[in-house]
């Protein structure tokens, strides 16, 4: 198992340990086959890599497709009633808005003691969610944080990942109005922003596992990065888990087997239905999931697969659809679901941006086996999607609440929702 | 006109806005809002010396722009202090009535370096900006309109996302274009665009 070194000095050790030269593909109108070159070696580079992740690689036909603008504001409750409206779900399931005005929710997690807290987006804001006499409010408690995405609870702390440090903040839930300093557990991690906006899923051992995105839509990654690793936050130990990883946002340990499953957003610009975003499954540490040489296990890069072929690689448990986005996800560990619920994952797809027509936006269920074995996948919840090309909102995490609900954030809406099975 | 004023007398701004609702206009307009009011006095048919014209702007980028003058992640002393009090519901009033307004006219005078213009016809195709702001730079969804604003403040504007001191939407993508950008990029690109019809 591969080691990385610890936080004490670890930006110059991840640094220093990358020699890649990079090599993205030269779009070309002739289409040509060679590649272009990125020197990684320097700051410059990681500072500010080159906007490949939207810029670049689209087509003529795809030119226009551009990264949408959220909605400035959080949407009012009036809209929010409106919304919930629209949303298809199974018979006998409902849902309502836990909490509205929550801009930019990304990631969720409970404290011990019932406080929900939510990362967020652009709003550089890290929020908690308690329950004042039965009314839902939202505290702002933190702010100024770079991409604050991926949060998580343990041993009375929140930990938050904001782009390059894990930080955490003891003793929390007693302190919602007066946080304390975030303490940095872990900062081995490039600054820059495009694919590095992360998710956090601690395993039961207290080790949490962080995906590493590439800075680029396709490339050859230096090789610090288009990884998942997992880090002991009480040393700053770390440990490479899988490799070949795209761009992933979301995780989650299975309570069946203790492994840990992600989500895996493919390449883009090859056009609107390939590649297939993915379900992956760590059976064994290190493997490698096939970027940028292989896509959803069976399509082999145009320009990167560079003489290898897929079945070298690990393919996904599922595919689940080209640009779905695919984020946060959960097993469901609850019980006023229907049981044949019981261990299903759910998975939160944002939804295109760059597809001509969107989909995903919508909660998505996977009936799978622990091996990764027989996978079904059939959808929970959509109806986010307005006409082809806008959203009403677009959900990114899903949680289970102790009564067995599933929460979703929304991080163009701005809320958490609420989906309930009525018997 | 002491224009840049903000904490002047109430009096001078009502006195401006009455002047510029007086003058007529092509578009019917939504009437100004009177959380407007102030802004007028800077953003009004008479530009405050240094001040960018808003009127036109797309409702949710403006909207976007407050929100991050409001929260202190865009900064500028004027416009901090002016956002800090506004509800969201004001927020909404604003951009939907910037957003109504028509968009400034093209610069009148004639383009007096047009090398720097082919320069900047240069620097756009490299950086693709046509891609997100359209082949006009009038603006699409995910990005505003760059065209018909001034050289100054699109050179601002870039040297600001560059520096990230100006936050981006769209997961920041301008900062992640402008960080590409060299001084003289930005000089090419300012006049470029400031001078498209």
């Amino acid at each position: 198992m591969k080691r990385i070194t610890g936080t004490k000095g670890g930006r110059a050790a991840g640094l220093a340990g990358v020699t890649a030269v990079l090599a993205l593909a030269l779009l070309s109108p002739a289409g040509a086959e060679e590649l272009k070159h990125y020197d990684s070696t320097g700051k410059a580079f990681w500072k500010n890599p080159p906007p490949d992740w939207f810029l670049g690689d689209e087509t003529a036909q795809q030119k226009g497709l551009a990264p949408p603008s959220n909605p400035a504001l959080p949407a009012s409750d009036e809209e929010l009633a409106d919304l919930v409206k629209k949303i298809k779900l199974p018979p006998g399931f409902t849902i309502s808005v836990y909490a509205s005005q929550v801009p930019e929710a990304r990631q969720m997690a409970w404290g011990d003691n019932g406080t929900l807290f939510v990362g967020s987006f652009g709003a550089t804001n890290v929020y908690a969610i308690v329950d004042e006499g039965g009314k839902k409010v939202v505290k702002t408690i933190l702010k100024g944080l770079n991409m604050p995405t991926g949060v998580a609870f343990r041993d009375g702390a929140l930990y938050v990942v904001a782009i390059d440090k894990i930080l955490r903040y003891d003793n929390i839930e007693s302190n919602l109005d007066h946080p304390p300093e975030g303490v940095v557990v872990y900062d081995d991690m490039p600054s820059y922003a495009a694919h590095g906006w992360k998710y956090l899923t601690f395993d039961k051992t207290g080790w949490v596992y962080v995906p590493f995105g590439p800075p680029f839509n396709i490339g050859n990654p230096p090789s610090s990065v288009s990884q998942v690793r997992r880090v002991d936050p009480k040393t700053g130990a770390a440990e490479i888990v899988a490799l070949g990883v795209r761009n992933s946002v979301g995780g989650d340990i299975d309570p069946r087997s203790g492994k840990y499953w992600f989500t895996e957003n493919a390449r883009d610009w090859m056009s609107d239905d390939i590649p297939s975003d993915k379900l992956n499954i760590v059976s064994k540490v290190v493997q490698h999931y096939g970027y940028p040489y292989c896509h959803q296990g069976d399509l082999p890069d145009p320009k990167f697969a560079q003489g290898h072929s897929c079945s070298e690689f690990t393919p996904p448990v599922l595919k689940l659809g080209a640009h779905v986005a695919p984020l946060g996800m959960k097993f469901y560990t609850g019980s006023s679901f229907p049981a044949e619920y019981k261990n299903n994952i759910f998975i939160a797809e944002h939804g295109s941006w760059n597809r001509h027509k969107y989909q995903g936006a919508r909660i998505e269920r996977v009936v799978v086996d622990p091996e990764g074995k027989h996978p079904k996948q059939e959808t929970f919840a959509s109806g986010w999607i307005k006409g082809d090309h806008d959203y009403s909102g677009r959900p990114d995490d899903v949680i289970v609440a102790k009564d067995g609900s599933l929460l979703v954030s929304d991080d163009w809406a701005g809320a958490i929702y609420r989906i309930a099975y009525n018997k | 006109m002491p224009a840049r004023n903000f904490s002047g007398p109430v009096s001078a701004t009502i006195v401006l806005c009455a002047i510029s609702l007086a003058s007529p206009r092509a578009a019917e307009p939504a009437e100004a809002p009177e959380v407007a009011q102030p802004c007028l006095a800077c953003h009004g048919e008479v530009l405050g010396e240094g001040v960018p014209p808003i009127a036109g702007h797309f409702n949710n980028y403006i909207q976007l722009q407050l929100v991050a003058f409001r929260s202190g992640r865009r900064q500028n002393e004027i416009m901090q202090g002016m956002a800090a009090g506004l509800s969201d519901n004001d927020i909404r009033a604003l951009g939907k009535y910037f957003s109504s307004l028509p968009i400034p006219a093209a610069a009148t005078q004639a383009d007096e370096q047009p090398d720097l213009t082919k320069a900047g016809q240069r620097t756009a195709a490299q950086f693709r900006c046509a891609n997100c702001h359209g082949d006009k730079f009038l603006g699409s969804q995910g990005a505003p309109r760059v065209a018909h604003l001034p050289e100054f403040y699109v050179a601002k504007a870039l040297t600001d996302y560059r520096a990230n001191t100006r936050p981006s939407s769209g997961g920041g993508a301008m900062t992640e274009v402008a960080g590409g950008l060299s001084d003289d990029n930005i000089k090419t690109l300012a006049h470029y665009l400031a001078v498209l019809p």
